[in-house]
């Protein structure tokens, strides 16, 4: 416990508490982050590569539907979340280049707090993590992906947070952390698939737990039991209000079937011989 | 083998920012020195997770850098834990004055935070591409227009901002853009004329800036049919030049 005198403390100590100065400093590097990702827009207003090929998907979903992007691609494998947060954006009257923006920008530009929440639960320092928020903020990758209209700054802002709140999960072993974490983890997941990376991680959790002996095995699967449920219920939700459950449902399941054929296939095989 | 580590020391610190990544191994590395008594769950956890999250990179050779960009939370992170561990440095070497290893973490985070935004001013920009192909879009044309570039990088860029038609000229060699010859040009307007059933073409091209633009003579064609329709510097450095040809399929060709 640290012990800090409340008179003196102008909140830059390491104690949990955040104090004026702190919020003053986040602030800043917030405004720092915002400066320039704008900048960088006026520098490079061109949109990239990929970023051109998304808005054209955008374009397609937005004036003729879901089944107009299926039709266009032959077969929809992306995560849909990203291009149905810029259709809704389109929906609401901005162009597919603006509502790209707003998302791509907002995101970069909230970029630090990820940084900054990470950081203090994994040091409990508060000059630590407003040094990982401030370098967060000057970082050139995120400042010129988020000025694109592609999937990465959103993913990073929601994988981001995904990582604070398992961190915060097997730190605090509170079964809302659990519910939040797994909420995001959904989010993320249908914006980028690499999300899937973070399931092996909770295996790495589980043997963690169960070697060191620090938690009752039960109260481990209920936690990632409710970690499992937040993610299904977070992913099935979003796919049904963008309109896509039902495609990707048979997408996915066509998926797993092929695989699991191959499998079977290669199984037979080695049967015969 | 080569490529695997590749993905260690390029991929991973290209997406970091490389000052920021070599900060981040050190601070991984002090990290893992200095709570190595902990053990705690998620001491094993975090410690095996970040190992897991760079080994499968490097085994399936991830093939953009874009792939490791979830490895900017904890670089950061532990670049700013070594920033901060240097207060300690006087352990190591007890002769430092106190004074300067004090302030020591100040000035290193001062130092990296003006890199970083050099590098961000020092953006080399990309923009003739959107300039140019909205100079096509405006470009009032009568009946079909289509657009011929070699360029596959830029293709979707072109279409996008153009609004136009593109075709990517597969069956020729991939430097095309720096040797587009008269006769490569008459090749892609008979194309164009033969497949397309367009009336104007666009011929996109990336040329050395010394190199003069091709006239409509050594095309067997006349002023009004080609023209150079836009030039602008392909980047800062202005050594190339990103060009269009315009082409009225429509016009009588002069004779040769």
């Amino acid at each position: 416990m640290d012990v800090v005198d409340k008179k003196t403390d102008t909140g830059m100590s390491n104690s949990a508490g955040m104090g004026k100065a702190v919020w003053a400093a986040l602030a800043g590097i917030l405004l720092l982050s915002c400066i320039l990702i704008l900048l960088q827009r006026t520098m490079e207003p061109q949109m990239g590569r990929d970023s051109c090929y998304y808005l054209v998907l955008v374009d397609l979903w937005h004036t003729g539907g879901f089944q107009s992007v299926v039709d266009f691609l032959g077969e929809f494998w992306f995560p849909p979340l990203h291009l149905f947060l810029l259709v809704l954006l389109a929906r609401a009257g901005l162009s597919p280049e603006s509502a790209a923006l707003v998302i791509g920008m907002g995101c970069g530009m909230l970029m630090p707090l990820v940084s900054f929440a990470i950081a203090r639960e994994l040091f409990h320092d508060k000059r630590l993590a407003l040094a990982a928020a401030l370098l967060t903020a000057v970082n050139p990758s995120i400042i010129g992906m988020a000025v694109q209209a592609q999937r990465d700054v959103p993913y990073l802002f929601c994988a981001g947070w995904c990582i604070f709140l398992l961190i915060a999960a097997v730190r605090r072993r509170q079964w809302f952390w659990w519910c939040g974490a797994g909420g995001v983890f959904g989010v993320s997941m249908l914006i980028r698939y690499e999300t899937a990376e973070f399931l092996p991680l909770l295996g790495i959790y589980l043997i963690a737990v169960l070697w060191k002996k620090q938690q009752k095995w039960y109260s481990v699967i209920r936690d990632l039991s409710l970690f499992a449920a937040s993610a299904l219920i977070s992913m099935i939700l979003l796919l049904w209000c963008s309109g896509t459950l039902d495609y990707m449902s048979r997408a996915y399941y066509r998926y797993f079937e092929g695989q699991t054929g191959a499998l079977f296939r290669l199984y037979k095989k080695g049967e015969r011989k | 083998m080569m490529t695997i580590l590749e993905v260690f020391y390029k991929d991973i610190p290209a997406i970091v920012f490389e000052p920021l990544a070599v900060l981040g191994w050190c601070g991984l590395v002090l990290a893992l020195i200095s709570f190595r008594k902990e053990r705690s769950v998620l001491y094993l956890t975090v410690t095996f997770s970040l190992v897991f999250m760079i080994l499968w990179r490097m085994v399936i050779q991830i093939i953009s850098a874009r792939y490791a960009q979830i490895l900017i939370f904890p670089m950061t992170a532990a670049a700013a834990f070594f920033i901060f561990q240097l207060e300690h440095l006087r352990r190591i070497f007890p002769a430092v004055p106190e004074k300067y290893v004090k302030c020591l973490p100040v000035c290193i985070l001062g130092i990296l935070t003006v890199v970083c935004i050099l590098k961000n001013l020092n953006y080399n920009t990309y923009t003739p591409v959107m300039d140019i192909s909205r100079l096509v879009r405006e470009d009032r044309v009568p009946g079909k227009a289509v657009i011929y570039t070699m360029d596959l990088d830029r293709l979707r860029q072109i279409e996008y901002y153009s609004g136009k038609e593109v075709h990517h000229l597969k069956p020729f060699p991939k430097n095309y853009d720096r040797v587009l010859t008269p006769a490569l040009c008459r090749q892609i307007m008979a194309q164009a004329a033969e497949n397309d059933a367009a009336e104007t073409v666009y011929i996109f091209a990336v040329s050395a800036g010394k190199k003069a633009p091709i006239a409509a003579k050594e095309v067997g064609m006349s002023d009004a049919a080609w023209r150079l329709f836009a030039e602008k510097p392909f980047n800062r450095k202005g050594k190339r030049v990103f060009r269009v040809y315009k082409c009225s399929l429509k016009n009588p060709a002069v004779s040769q």
